[in-house]
């Protein structure tokens, strides 16, 4: 870990992060969005805010997004 | 389709109800299984029961906030968040059962990099201990301390303090702020992240 990453750490804010409860409320909208391609940022760009500063949201979307994008097709 | 044979009035209900606890138990394992890796062996131990748990809890809050779903995503990807959110809780929680979280006057210093820190760094860090004593609230200082500095989860801190997770951060978020304008205040704005 840089120092950078510790002032992160200590430090770092989201202007736009709406915290959990408004970011659970509109994860799974995130979570198709990106699941169809879409970045983050496009999709739900709160959610995307939120989930750069939670780590617990930031788990759960991950695998919400592991649940609902398909899986490629063995080449 | 979902939304209407959950209503308790349709003829489908209860295959419905049932159907939908089957796709959510089916989550929560495979959220459980993709964490796996991650898990202590005690957690390992009531893999099956902590997802049964969670997916009882996700049907609840589902057919709960039947109203609340407006069609902005699948049905499957709405309902699939509280099993996610049910299972997460749980297997953090769990990890950390039995642990007592303890906040130690070490902690600090272990911080990477603190001890190696060049002269600015220092200033900053020295400034963000100060501000810990001088502008945070014994509440903020406390929480601040436990999921920062201890790396204690949000849901385990939320757990123990009979809170919930976004409070608990809100609590961190609002930390941060006063933190940074106590930095701020003493001239070294252009360092913070």
């Amino acid at each position: 870990m840089t120092h950078d990453d510790v002032r992160h750490r200590l430090l770092h804010v989201e202007a736009a992060d709406p915290g959990c409860d408004a970011c659970l409320a509109r994860l799974d909208v995130w979570a198709d969005g990106v699941a169809s391609g879409l970045p983050g940022e496009v999709a739900e760009p709160t959610v995307a805010a939120h989930l750069r500063s939670c780590a617990a949201c930031s788990e759960d979307a991950e695998g919400l997004l592991a649940l609902v994008t398909p899986e490629a097709p063995d080449s | 389709m979902w939304v209407q044979r959950l209503d308790a009035g349709h003829p489908d209900h209860d295959r419905a109800v049932a159907g939908l606890h089957g796709l959510l138990l089916g989550g929560a394992r495979k959220e459980a299984h993709r964490r796996l890796g991650s898990l202590p062996d005690a957690v390992r131990a009531d893999l099956d029961d902590l997802c049964l748990q969670a997916a009882n809890d996700a049907l609840q809050a589902v057919v709960g906030k039947l109203d609340d779903f407006r069609g902005d995503s699948r049905f499957t990807t709405w309902a699939y968040k509280f099993a996610i959110f049910e299972i997460s809780t749980r297997l953090r929680r769990h990890a950390w059962r039995g642990q007592r979280v303890e906040l130690d006057d070490d902690a600090w210093d272990r911080l990477p990099g603190v001890r190696d820190a060049g002269a600015e760094q220092r200033a900053v860090l020295g400034l963000v201990r100060q501000g810990m004593d001088e502008v945070l609230s014994d509440r903020q200082r406390l929480v601040f301390s436990t999921v920062v500095l201890e790396e204690v989860p949000i849901d385990v801190l939320a757990e123990r303090l009979s809170s919930n997770r976004g409070a608990i951060y809100k609590t961190v978020h609002d930390a941060r702020r006063k933190l940074r304008a106590h930095v701020e205040a003493a001239g070294y704005a252009e360092y913070l992240p």
